[in-house]
């Protein structure tokens, strides 16, 4: 089986689950085929390597997280700076359809909290993983997972306190 | 508090429900990511008895059915698949070879031992950072150029910055593979002076990889964080390195 045939393979078996994730994360149609073209594309890279199908799956998951998330963040803070000198363009609202109640909690923080700890939320908070389940996907220590839980409940708390977060703040 | 309240017990929770259906589904029959045989098994289990979690696993057959009728591989694959013909990760583009020789290189092109005799010993100076490597030889630690690197070898890093910064370093093989070639751990880190050149702390030992192996040096104005290093190297972040070099051409 050639590169390409291997790649189209791996589409049929995982591409409606990195479409769906991305779906479940930006909100928006047209950004979870812009993360499902992006992951694909970094797959491509990764073919020759990733010869354990198995191992495939866990390591598509956590791209499509983490570029799902990157789309999100860019997206926000450009929208925040350009708020900063010229009227803000209508923009189009996540469909809410698109996302669970838990995650538009956890997506509330998607500027506020670094990148590692809105991942180990959105894998705690959302998909419900266990801590261990969490480290494993993550390559880092139980330790490391709960630290970032606590800083992220931390945060939100913080935040939810003196009423800084809006909702729908993707 | 809401987060708590969000992780609710009854059913599989929608993750659980659809590594089930994956694994089921998927033409090799392995395991989904993250649940184990014995778990797989145990939601299964109650998937068979449970009609609220069967409507859920046929909305996910239906649902992707209709995602593979309205996006067939042909329509989001285009760029993976050109991806997929080129010869280097697709990251690596124009403007970043015109950023990299712009910075120094050390040009070592001699791996495992065997020689490559019109290799040149490249050197080229950056704006903002120099990158050697030193191969520690007889007690002696020596610039990578007098002395190749090989599999089993031990090597440092010694870096001369304009600016003082963050460093990081990151080894990109030619299979697409990135890891952090320093510091070895994050709480290691540390910033380094604009005076001559410094070795950083630790060494590593090279591994029989048999393929090309490239060195970039980044630098920050602060530490730099986990989700920003995953990000450097999963590809997610396209920050350009200050100075990027050969480590070993490969075969």
């Amino acid at each position: 089986m050639n590169g390409r045939d291997r790649l189209e393979r791996c589409y049929r078996e995982f591409g409606f689950r990195v479409h769906r994730r991305a779906l479940g994360i930006t909100g928006r149609e047209e950004d979870a085929c812009d993360v499902t073209q992006a992951v694909f594309i970094r797959l491509a890279t990764h073919l020759s390597t990733l010869r354990n199908i198995d191992g495939v799956a866990s390591w598509i998951y956590v791209v499509t997280t983490r570029e799902a998330l990157q789309l999100l963040r860019s997206r926000k803070r450009r929208r925040q700076r350009e708020g900063r000198y010229a009227e803000a363009a209508p923009q189009a609202s996540p469909d809410p359809e698109a996302r669970t109640a838990a995650a538009q909690q956890v997506l509330r923080l998607v500027t506020v909290a670094p990148g590692e700890q809105l991942e180990a939320a959105l894998l705690y908070f959302v998909d419900q993983l266990g801590q261990d389940e969490i480290a494993q996907l993550l390559g880092v220590s139980r330790r490391t997972v709960i630290r970032r839980i606590n800083a992220f409940r931390q945060t939100a708390q913080e935040l939810d306190r003196r009423g800084l977060i809006s909702e729908g703040g993707a | 508090m809401v987060l708590e309240s969000l992780r609710a017990a009854g059913h599989p929770t929608a993750l659980e429900v659809e590594d089930w259906f994956f694994a089921r589904a998927g033409e090799v029959g392995l395991p989904g990511p993250i649940r184990s045989t014995g778990d797989l098994a145990e939601i299964g289990a109650h998937v068979e008895r449970c009609e609220v979690c069967q409507a859920r696993v046929r909305g996910l057959e239906a649902e992707r059915a209709a995602f593979l009728e309205q996006h067939p591989p042909e329509a989001l694959l285009g760029p993976a698949f050109e991806a997929l013909e080129r010869p280097s990760p697709p990251r690596w583009g124009r403007r970043a070879m015109l950023a990299a020789a712009a910075v120094l290189l050390v040009g070592l092109g001699i791996g495992l031992g065997r020689g490559i005799p019109d290799q040149p010993d490249v050197r080229a100076r950056g704006d903002d950072a120099d990158l050697v490597v030193l191969v520690r030889e007889g007690g002696r630690w020596l610039p990578s150029a007098e002395r190749p690197p090989a599999a089993g070898d031990e090597v440092r890093w010694s870096v001369r910055l304009q600016e003082p910064a963050w460093p990081l370093i990151v080894l990109e093989q030619s299979d697409g593979q990135r890891f952090v070639a320093w510091p070895g751990r994050l709480a290691d880190q540390r910033e380094v002076p604009a005076v001559g050149p410094v070795v950083l702390e630790g060494a590593a030992v090279l591994d029989d990889f048999e393929g090309r192996e490239e060195l970039s040096l980044f630098l920050a104005d602060e530490a730099w964080t986990a989700a920003v290093v995953d990000a450097i190297i999963t590809g997610a972040d396209g920050r350009q390195p200050a100075a990027r070099t050969v480590l070993r051409e490969g075969r």
